[in-house]
């Protein structure tokens, strides 16, 4: 199974975790900023802007109310002045009493007195309960006079300890006179009791009369209490700083500043920008500094009462305090934000979990299986999907896991069948050398036959020369025995070897090498080869020389791999016999012990094998000789005994002159 | 690359072509072409010397009330004739466009706005004998906010009209330069639309303009507004050619109008209709706002509150508003620097209205006769 290993691979919940984390804090983060301040470039408009927008509404609304009534007022004022004026008893009374008055002024009586005879008068007194009924009725006038317009003396007046005093010294009348007309109006501050009047003054008969030949004029004194107390009400939800500021033409301050008590009216002036805006006549909101030097968002209104009078009406409150709310607005806004990313973080967390602790399972399951636990499967889960992945997840594992039973049983079968057809193969390799060994055990044989046919001439000759005594026949026969014997010994190895090993067993390679040399030396000498066994033995100890394995089967591979070498001298001899070069075949067989692994190297001069073949020699059924010569299977049979069957090595080298084949097996002993 | 160099270069060129359009457009609105403005071009304007021609504005409410009054004076009829003259009314646009007819000579006189007034006074020797109106120029926009927040928006605004005037004393007020928002030069009659399809953002107009749009959302807002003082001014040469007591007869109906409109909220209503009547023939369009509207804003105007349209001499003296008026017109290059404010000062004449107002009887200021 290959692992895809990417360094920077992480798991699913954390991915999870991630995405949505950071889609959600992009969410979380974007939606209070849209809240606050709208989506730009778009009519979608932000909280902050909207209270914003709010809050000037407020003002703007406010502001226009408070002009109105205002204005209302002054209306109102200027409207009660013109009803008085246009009074039947005043204009027709008015005249005639300025007369007397002058009259009882010019004859030097003092003021006293002419009060008490002017209330003598009819006239005088009707005059006097109307204007009182006037005042009473409104109750916001202060008093209200008639006035001689020359002298500036008051002639009628709702209190009657006025009549008689001057006018003509006072701001208002004097600037009331130099524009007579029809009326005139000015506040008045009186220091002593540091109230602000509005006087109205009005011409009296304007309508009949040359402006210059005016006679009297009405002088109303208004409390201007009930107009500004409404006016400079701030409790309209503006805020605790708000303040309300009249100021006249010049910018002076009519009504009294809540922060600067000792600022006097129509004295002090105000420098700020909103109050020169209202006063000159413009209306709006700014931003700007108070007379405390405190920044205030300021309403400037402008009353125009006529072309020549006009106010400014200045609401204002600080800055600070209007913004804030929206501050906390905003601050509210962040900890909402935050609270709701943690929680938003959790929640995410958790999902993540729940969607990945299936998949997380599945893969634990994989891992499992990987390890080896084809009994492990995944379970089922709370999520559809994964369920329909799991289901065919195990379902894959069952089939595997049937299919790998299938298999071994199988592979059983099949190394089960191999080993057979190997045997098979090995009794057969073994068959095939059976000519070769009996021609051995007939050569083995034709020595011991002679000696025992010597032996019998021998015993004939005793016989004929009387020589055969019973020492004579006893050592024939323990002559001919021993030939007897060897010749059984042969015969016996000739059977043990085409017997199969059963088990593995001990056996020294040393000497098994030599028995399999016996077995075919016969057919070596028959063509001249001669065969040299070199055992580097230590100390003449060859215990060192002891292996595990099958002794009949080794005896097989060194007759295999002697026959090749036979096979390569005879093929090699059969080239040069046109030659006359001389040839003797030789193999050499070196066995020795090297760090407790046992080699035994068999080399001949046969010529060597041709490299392109040497990677395939030990395939089965590869040879290069004719069909009757060879089958191809010696080596492929050498190679299974060596490898397969007995833990050790083979391999094939080219040496000197010829090849070289080594085997190496471990010792049972180092 | 430099193909999208070309493209710019290309982009810049057409910019720049439309500026220069456009700024060519505004000198043209102004000066040069204003003969062949498609209303102006077809009027006739008489050649007899019998005939006083005074430009005024039939879209300028509530002022346009006392002119209609007027126009139906037969007091002021009579006595026109008894020196042998009649009286002729032209309506404008606005203000810079009287005054462009005035500068011309096509004209004797107009009533208008106190900046028209102010710069005709540069422009020629003018007296002005009598206030006409103290009415609101406003910024009417489309939510609650202040001059400064108009800021890279689009303000529709009259070239040479008093509600311009206004705007750029506003924006100056609040502390932003005209470059920092995107002013539109318009007529008059095109601010509603322009208004309603969010063209612009917010309009420098007068009355019945600005309460139109300001009325047509309850969300519009006025944002800032400046009294007016409004006034009807004659070329002095015309007055000083014997005609001053055409000139007198004028203010006198002036006066009497005053006082016939306050007399009676009958007089007003019906005034008023005959404004509405005019502003919707001018314009082509319904009159926009209703009686009542215009009769409110009528009581807060000159009509309301000053029967006696005497100018507030305060105003003309270094501390008034004319004279700030004029220092900020010269400060924005609207008026040439060379210019004293003593000539502008001493178009101003106190003493008609006084005149007249003392000698009520001599000119039958209580006489209506009004057809
Ligand atoms: N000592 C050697 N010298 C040269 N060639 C060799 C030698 N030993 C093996 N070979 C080559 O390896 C081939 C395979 O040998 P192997 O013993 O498997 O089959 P074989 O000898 O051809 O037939 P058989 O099955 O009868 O042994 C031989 O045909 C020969 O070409
Ligand atoms: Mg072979």
């Amino acid at each position: 199974m290959n692992k895809i290993s990417n360094p920077i691979a992480i798991g699913l919940k954390t991915n999870i975790l991630i995405s949505f984390g950071v889609l959600f804090v992009v969410m979380m983060f974007l939606m209070p900023l849209i809240y606050l301040y709208g989506v730009p470039f778009t009519k979608i408009d932000g909280m902050h802007k909207k209270r914003y927008a709010e809050y000037l509404k407020n003002l703007n609304v406010i502001s226009d109310l408070k002009k109105d009534k205002l204005s209302l007022w002054f209306e109102e004022r200027r409207n009660n002045a013109a009803v008085l004026s246009e009074s039947r008893l005043i204009i027709n009374h008015v005249n005639e009493i300025n007369q007397v008055f002058q009259l009882l002024a010019g004859s030097g009586i003092n003021e006293n007195l002419i009060r008490v005879k002017l209330m003598q008068r009819v006239n005088f007194n009707e005059m006097y309960d109307y204007l009182n009924t006037f005042k009473r009725k409104f109750a916001l006038y202060e008093n209200i006079h008639i006035v001689d317009v020359q002298s500036g003396k008051i002639i009628v007046s709702t209190d009657i300890n006025n009549v008689g005093n001057n006018v003509s010294e006072e701001d208002y009348f004097k600037a009331a006179m130099q524009t007579p007309f029809l009326e005139s109006i000015a506040f008045r501050h009186d220091a002593n009791s540091n109230k602000v009047n509005l006087i109205i003054t009005y011409l009296l008969n304007y309508e009949t009369s040359d402006i210059k030949t005016h006679k009297a004029a009405l002088i109303m004194q208004i409390n201007t209490n009930d107009m500004l107390e409404p006016i400079l009400e701030t409790d309209y939800g503006l805020g605790k700083t708000a303040e309300v500021l009249l100021v006249d033409r010049q910018t002076r301050i009519i009504t009294p500043l809540k922060n600067l008590l000792n600022a006097i009216p129509l004295e002090y002036k105000l420098t700020d920008k909103p109050s020169q805006l209202a006063a000159e006549g413009k209306e709006g909101i700014l931003i700007s500094t108070d007379y405390n030097g405190k920044e205030v968002i300021a309403a400037f209104r402008h009353l125009r009462i006529t072309p020549a009078v006009s106010y400014g009406m200045i609401v204002k409150v600080d800055k600070e305090e209007i913004f804030t709310p929206l501050k906390a607005m905003i601050l509210y806004v962040a900890i909402f934000f935050v609270c709701g990313m943690l929680v938003t973080l959790i929640i995410t967390y958790l999902i993540s979990a729940s969607i990945a602790r299936p998949i997380s399972l599945l893969s634990k399951t994989a891992a499992a299986i990987e390890k080896g636990n084809l009994n492990a499967r995944a379970q089922k889960t709370h999520i559809k999907e994964i369920n329909i992945l799991t289901a065919a997840f195990n379902n894959m594992l069952d089939r595997i896991e049937a299919d790998q039973k299938d298999l071994e049983t199988k592979v059983i079968e099949e190394m089960d069948k191999r080993r057979k057809h190997e045997q098979i193969l090995i009794q057969q390799s073994k068959l095939a050398s059976m000519g070769e060994m009996i021609a051995s055990i007939a050569h083995q044989w034709r020595q011991p036959l002679n000696v025992v046919s010597i032996l019998m001439l021998d015993i004939k000759d005793a016989y004929e020369f009387g020589e055969l005594d019973s020492q004579y026949l006893n050592n024939f026969l323990q002559k001919a025995r021993l030939q007897l014997e060897y010749m059984s010994k042969t015969i016996d190895d000739f059977r043990n070897f085409c017997k199969p090993s059963k088990a593995k067993m001990v056996f020294n390679v040393k000497d098994t090498v030599k028995e399999a040399l016996s077995i075919i030396i016969y057919q070596l000498e028959n063509h001249n080869i001669t065969v040299n066994i070199n055992v580097f033995t230590y100390e003449g100890n060859d215990s060192h020389f002891i292996v595990l394995g099958y002794p009949n089967e080794f005896k097989q591979v060194l007759i295999n791999i002697i026959n090749n070498a036979k096979d390569a001298i005879l093929h090699k001899k059969e080239l040069l016999l046109s030659s006359n070069e001389t040839y003797e075949g030789a193999i050499d067989v070196n066995i020795y012990n090297k760090q407790g692994r046992i080699f035994i190297e068999v080399s001949d001069n046969g010529g060597g094998i041709d490299l392109n073949i040497m990677d395939k020699i030990f395939d089965p059924y590869f040879t290069t000789k004719l069909e009757e010569n060879g089958t191809g299977i010696g080596l492929y049979m050498t190679k299974v005994i060596i490898e397969d069957n007995m833990n050790g090595r083979i391999w094939a080298e080219n040496a000197k002159n010829g090849a070289m084949m080594k085997i190496e097996l471990n010792a049972v002993y180092t | 690359m430099i193909r999208q160099f070309v493209i710019l270069k290309l982009i810049c060129l057409l910019l720049s072509c439309i500026v220069i359009l456009q700024v060519a457009q505004i000198g043209c609105s102004v000066d040069k072409d204003i003969l062949s403005h498609p209303i102006y071009s077809k009027y006739a304007f008489s050649t007899s010397k019998d005939v006083i021609k005074i430009g005024i504005q039939p879209l300028y409410l509530p002022t346009n009330i006392i002119i209609e009054a007027m126009k139906r004076d037969n007091v002021l009829k009579r006595q026109l004739a008894a020196v042998g003259k009649t009286l002729m009314f032209y309506p404008f646009l606005k203000g810079a466009d009287v005054n462009a007819f005035l500068l011309k000579g096509y004209l004797h006189g107009g009533i208008g706005g106190d900046m028209p007034t102010i710069t005709a006074a540069t422009k020629t020797d003018i007296i002005v004998p009598a206030l006409f109106q103290m009415g609101f120029t406003s910024i009417v926009a489309k939510e609650h906010m202040m001059v400064g927040d108009l800021r890279g928006k689009n303000i529709g605004y009259a070239f040479g009209s008093n509600a311009h005037y206004m705007l750029l004393e506003a924006l100056a007020a609040a502390g932003i330069k005209e470059q920092d928002v995107n002013m539109l030069s318009m007529e008059i009659t095109d601010m509603p639309d322009a208004f309603e399809k969010g063209n612009v953002d917010a309009l420098a107009a007068w009355e019945p303009y600005a309460h139109y749009a300001f009325f047509s959302s309850t969300a519009h807002a006025i944002i800032y507004r400046n009294i007016s003082l409004g006034f009807i001014y004659f070329s002095k040469a015309f007055f000083v050619d014997n005609n001053d007591k055409a000139v007198y007869a004028i203010i006198a109906a002036e006066i009497r109008a005053l006082k016939w409109l306050n007399q009676d909220t009958k007089n007003l209503y019906t005034a008023i209709e005959w404004t509405r009547t005019t502003e919707g023939t001018f314009a082509g369009k319904k009159a926009l706002l209703t009686t009542l509207q215009i009769a409110d804003l009528a009581r807060k105007d000159l009509i309301g509150r000053a029967p006696q349209p005497r100018i507030p001499q305060y105003e003309t003296t270094e501390e008034g508003v004319l004279y700030k008026e004029f220092t900020f017109l010269k400060q924005i290059g609207k008026i040439a620097t060379d210019i004293k404010w003593q000539h502008v000062k001493d178009s101003f004449n106190f003493s008609i209205v006084d005149d007249i107002l003392a000698n009520t009887q001599k000119y039958e200021i209580d006489t209506f006769s009004y057809e």
